[in-house]
């Protein structure tokens, strides 16, 4: 198959999935189109040479999950020097997903890399060396995020709603 | 996985990611034409290394690579005077005392609720003297209110905003300028609305369009029109080759070319004027900051010892030096002064007052990453620092300020049951 029609068709394949994945890091549809999209631009300018080594899927959620982090840090140091008026970006798909407590929510306001290592972990279901392998850091600095990451979140749930109660109170018996 | 936390919140990602809508078509042709244009990049790049190496040596080469940043604090520089204060005598940046201590003129507080229990975000204070607030901000029904506090009368101005960020904000001739779509990304066009201060009603003024194969940069509001510009190449839309600037008055109209726009982008701190390069290194080292609505155009230089920086057409600039200090310059390059701490300064309100923000180094960070670890306001005409971090997010970084008009800032943070407010513009 020609190089570019076997990228296309790849694409086609998997962009709903990386959407979906781009989805869960960033929290917003915008974003996740706009991150899917420039992985899988970087991933067909170097399909050949990536296919030969057989792991396009892990390159591409590879490049997301850092371009997510450095887009987020580039866009707060912007923004530090900018006019916007509001931080954050809110999208109405999310407040029909969060039947869970406001765990979405709460998810929602880590730091980037404390929610890539989540999504990572109980999304992608990896393990803490392959989290540390996609996000370029030891594997320590991924135990001790996700132990900050899931801190933080019970401290959040802990001041919400009837269903976080709930959680919480499941979480101790 | 061993707590109900962990499952809980498996459950909700999964959730979560199901809820994310397929990709377009354009997605698809977007993809097509990024990949053409790397591998176009690429070839010239290609060209330009194989030129360069045959021009200066093979030897050469490694000197185009930059030396990672110096995080540590040399000792402070001052070259000359800073316009247009006396800048021999630098504040004291650290430990910096919340601006109800510095200037208790310009702060009121108010409750964090409006009087219909209400959650808000202030966005600015309206000419009339009433507030202008995001009701209910994180809900679909959060809209423009007009709040006079001093009796609690609250006027709409706007339909339901739904949940997106404001993301263009303005009050000029009578009414709120405002925008909600996302501006510097792909894929979509970001409709300007305009919504009359007297609460009568709100209308389109401009969807924000670009020509084919160009892309909307960014937006401002100058005068009584809105600008944006357009771009293509570069990864962020701010970046590339700046195509032209376009205008439509607030009180709409069709789009047309700001003459002579070619080679502007709007600036992101300073409304109404554009620029011949995005505030960010990389640029070429002088250039021209145009007032749209004065019509004013100044040249500036970037002092060799400065590696980014922003201008506006007054008489000094701020950036970081090309170790990453925080650094100042008079805006022809002379007078650089050099902060002692890893950061960044930027001008506000035409340059009476300065942000001043200071990083290290992220724990962890394999690649230069920084955490900002303290930031100031810094009022240049009477040395006076307050600290910037009573805004801040859930993650400890500093909030964005809202300069929605020329020298209209408003900073706001919360202190138990009250929510203050910094007016830079009633500092005395």
């Amino acid at each position: 198959m020609d190089p570019s029609e076997s990228f296309a068709e790849y694409a086609r394949a998997r962009a709903p999935s990386l959407v979906r994945f781009g989805y869960v890091l960033t929290g917003n549809q915008h974003d996740a189109d706009d991150l899917a999209q420039e992985a899988l631009i970087r991933l067909g300018a170097a399909w050949e040479r990536v296919r030969q080594k057989g792991d396009p899927e892990g390159y591409v959620r590879t490049i997301m999950v850092r371009l997510h982090i450095s887009w987020w840090r580039r866009r707060r140091r912007e923004r530090l020097v900018g006019a916007v008026p509001e931080r954050g970006y809110d999208d109405g798909g999310l407040a029909d997903v969060d039947s869970r407590g406001g765990l979405w929510q709460a998810l929602r306001g880590l730091a980037p890399r404390q929610r890539a290592v989540l999504v990572l972990r109980y999304y992608e279901r990896l393990s803490d060396e392959q989290v540390a392998a996609v996000l370029g850091i030891s594997r320590g600095t991924v135990r001790s995020t996700a132990f900050r990451a899931l801190e933080r979140l019970r401290s959040d749930l802990g001041g919400t709603g009837s269903a976080a109660r709930s959680l919480l109170s499941r979480r101790s018996s | 996985m061993n707590t109900a936390l962990e499952e809980e919140l498996a459950q909700a990602i999964q959730e979560a990611g199901g809820a994310a809508r397929a990709p377009l078509p354009q997605f698809y042709t977007e993809i097509e034409r990024g990949i053409a244009r790397r591998r176009r990049i690429r070839r010239i790049r290609a060209g330009t290394a194989v030129a360069l190496v045959m021009a200066l040596g093979v030897g050469a080469v490694p000197l185009i690579k930059r030396p990672a940043p110096e995080l540590r604090p040399p000792p402070v520089v001052v070259a000359a005077p800073l316009p247009p204060t006396d800048a021999a005598r630098l504040p004291d940046f650290t430990n910096p005392r919340s601006p109800a201590e510095i200037w208790p003129e310009a702060v009121r507080r108010l409750p964090r609720q409006t009087p219909d229990g209400h959650g808000y975000t202030p966005l600015v204070w309206l000419p009339d003297g009433r507030l202008l607030i995001r009701d209910q901000p994180g809900n679909p029904a959060s809209r423009f209110v007009a709040w006079d506090v001093t009796n609690g009368a609250r006027t709409p101005l706007s339909p339901a905003l739904g949940p997106g960020s404001v993301t263009l904000l303005g009050v000029v001739a009578g009414r709120v300028v405002w925008s909600t779509g996302s501006i510097g990304v792909q894929l979509r066009n970001p409709t300007v609305m305009a919504s009359k201060l007297d609460g009568s009603g709100t209308a389109p003024v401009a969807e924000l369009t670009a020509p084919a194969g160009e892309r909307v940069s960014l937006v401002t509001i100058a005068g009584e029109s809105v600008v944006w510009g357009t771009s293509k190449g570069g990864m962020f839309t701010w970046e590339g080759q700046f195509t032209g600037l376009w205008r439509v008055p607030l009180t709409g109209g069709t789009a047309e070319r700001v003459p002579d726009g070619n080679g502007f982008i709007p600036s992101w701190r300073l409304p109404g004027v554009v620029n011949t390069t995005h505030y960010g290194g990389d640029g070429p080292p002088d250039g021209t900051v145009w007032d749209l609505v004065s019509g004013r155009k100044v040249r500036y230089t970037r002092s060799p010892q400065l590696s980014r920086m922003a201008c506006g057409t007054v008489e000094w600039c701020g950036g970081s030096s090309t170790d990453g200090h925080a650094a100042v310059q008079r805006i022809d390059g002379s007078g650089v002064v050099v902060l002692p701490a890893t950061g960044v300064v930027t001008p506000l309100m035409g340059g009476r007052f300065a942000e001043v923000v200071f990083f290290r180094p992220l724990a962890g960070s394999r690649s230069n990453e920084v955490e900002i670890t303290s930031a100031a306001l810094w009022d240049v005409t009477t040395g006076k620092v307050a600290n910037r971090m009573m805004a801040r997010d859930d993650a400890g970084q500093p909030l964005p300020l809202v300069e929605s008009a020329p020298n209209l800032l408003l900073m706001s943070w919360q202190e138990g049951d009250e929510i203050l407010l910094l007016d830079l513009a009633r500092v005395a």
